[in-house]
């Protein structure tokens, strides 16, 4: 009786005020679809880092032709060093293995490789990762070392460009999501003048005051709700026809797959609901006094 | 049942709408609350249902004392509580039934209470066959009714009601009467606000005539002025 009583007045009041119901969802929707957008880059970028480094921040790469008491030599000396915080050897195997896990998605990338392309090498966690030039330079001339790379050195240029992007989406989200609250807002507002009889004479007869309020909560909830169900609508339509375009183009950076935006849908939706409920609440709270 | 103690309201613009004004008002009793226009009987009223707060003194209404009851017990409160007013406030895209019905529906009520209520009630002020009327086809007098009706279908301890027949003829207005007469014999308190005087004289009962805010007479079986 409760439920059927609050879903009545709800889907009353959405029709009610179509108009601006229509406009608060749109723009709930933009702003959700724009703070997916800006996790699902997160989610890329992330890819490609986790690609290249594996959470460390310098490779050792080992030659092919390096000897086991020239490896256990490199393995002492890096373990010495007081720069490292940590060090890991990662065989032809492991690296090969780590190479299938990132491209899960797109297993013709690495179908046709065999381990062995895989060149093995040192992982090292520097307790400082600015040290790298200090490792650098004590490795220098150690026999069986193909090269020495400091992912952090290369990630940091090649991110600050995607960094600068992604908080831009996330700014104007922000900026939308604050516009979807005031709209929210000014809908349950408008539900509530609209019914002020009513609500003059729930107040006499003794209904209390979250009863006469839940089905302005519901209509705006509910009206966050679709406009994040419509950003992940959005966002799936977004990666077929584009982050899927990437993934061809583009074959060796991993791409993003279907559990990446799978994983933004309780985020945005409780994003959505959290917004649209606090608005409302701050709506109400002036015309629903005791 | 209801008891005022040294009750002063001042509002905002530093007017006295009541002036420490002491009643008490014990179960069952039928009182009048009588006096002209802006003596301080509707802001009686707004006090005993919470909806506004006294500046001094302490209000108890039902073993509550108003001044202490949180916010949130003010709508348990009401619910002892019926009101009828001068303008019905009727729902008009709603029956007659449904009016009623609204009341119960907003305080969780369940439906089966609802149906056999409802009809009930209905039938005591005499609307038993015009439940599917919409208010705007009913008369003053039988809108009146409906409204009587919502506010006693709870069955409250308290019935307040503010002018019931000031938008009704004579002769309606003695048939409202008679009704409210009805539910007092009930056991309710009925408080009611009026300035019709040939109500109050035919009915013979409690009379608290406010002035200016005080309370300038408060008379057991009275009539509407001394002179009368």
């Amino acid at each position: 009786m409760r439920v059927e009583y609050y879903f009545k007045e709800t889907v009353q009041g959405l029709r009610r005020n179509g108009l601006l119901a229509f406009a608060a969802v749109s723009t709930a929707f933009i702003a959700l679809f724009l703070l997916g957008m800006a996790l699902l880059v997160r989610a890329q970028v992330n890819k490609v880092i986790d690609l290249w480094t594996a959470g460390v921040e310098v490779s050792v790469f080992l030659e092919d032709t390096i000897s086991p008491a020239q490896q256990q030599h490199l393995a002492s000396l890096l373990a010495s060093m007081p720069e490292v915080a940590s060090v890991r050897y990662e065989s032809k195997q492991q690296a090969y293995e780590r190479a299938k896990e990132i491209f899960r998605d797109q297993p013709e990338v690495i179908q046709n490789v065999e381990p062995d392309a895989f060149p093995a090498s040192f992982r090292v966690k520097l307790a400082d990762p600015e040290q790298f030039r200090v490792i650098q330079a004590r490795l220098q001339g150690q026999p069986g070392i193909d090269d020495i790379v400091d992912h952090r050195q290369l990630l940091t240029r090649l991110f600050a460009l995607t960094d600068v992007f992604r908080v831009g989406m996330f700014g104007v989200a922000v900026l939308m999501l604050v516009a979807a609250a005031a709209l929210i807002g000014n809908t349950v507002r408008m539900a509530v003048f609209a019914r002020r009889r009513e609500i003059g004479i729930m107040r006499l007869v003794g209904a209390t005051n979250w009863h006469i309020r839940m089905p302005f909560l519901i209509e705006g909830v509910v009206e966050g709700l679709l406009g994040a169900g419509l950003a992940v609508l959005g966002l799936f339509v977004m990666k077929v026809s584009f982050f899927d375009d990437i993934r061809k183009t583009l074959p060796f950076i991993p791409a993003l797959g279907t559990s990446d935006v799978v994983a933004t849908v309780p985020i945005l939706a409780v994003a959505g609901v959290a917004v649209a409920a606090l608005a409302s609440l701050v709506a109400m709270r002036r015309f629903l006094e005791v | 049942m209801i008891k005022l103690v040294h009750v002063t309201k001042v509002y905002k613009d530093s007017v006295k709408a009541l002036d420490d004004v002491s009643v008490e008002i014990g179960k069952g009793e039928f009182v009048f609350v009588v006096g002209p226009s802006g003596s301080g009987k509707s802001t009686l009223i707004r006090l005993l249902l919470k909806e506004e707060e006294p500046t001094r003194g302490d209000i108890y209404v039902a073993g509550k004392h108003l001044g202490r009851l949180s916010p949130w017990k003010v709508p348990y409160l009401r619910r002892n509580i019926g009101t009828v007013f001068q303008d019905f406030k009727l729902l008009p895209d709603k029956t007659v039934f449904e009016n009623v019905a609204f009341a119960l529906e907003v305080i969780g009520k369940p439906r089966h209470v609802i149906n056999q209520r409802v009809p009930e009630i209905l039938e005591l002020v005499g609307l038993g066959s015009k439940l599917h009327n919409y208010p705007d086809e009913l008369s003053g007098g039988e809108q009146q009714r409906v409204s009587i009706a919502r506010a006693f279908v709870n069955r409250p301890l308290i019935l307040l009601a503010d002018e019931p027949t000031g938008n009704l003829d004579p002769a309606t207005s003695v048939e409202i009467m008679k009704l409210l007469d009805r539910i007092n014999r009930t056991g309710t308190t009925v408080i009611m606000a009026t300035h019709d005087n040939a109500i109050v004289d035919a009915m013979r009962r409690r009379v608290v005539e406010l002035d200016q805010g005080r309370v300038v007479r408060d008379q057991a079986r009275g009539v509407y002025g001394y002179g009368a």
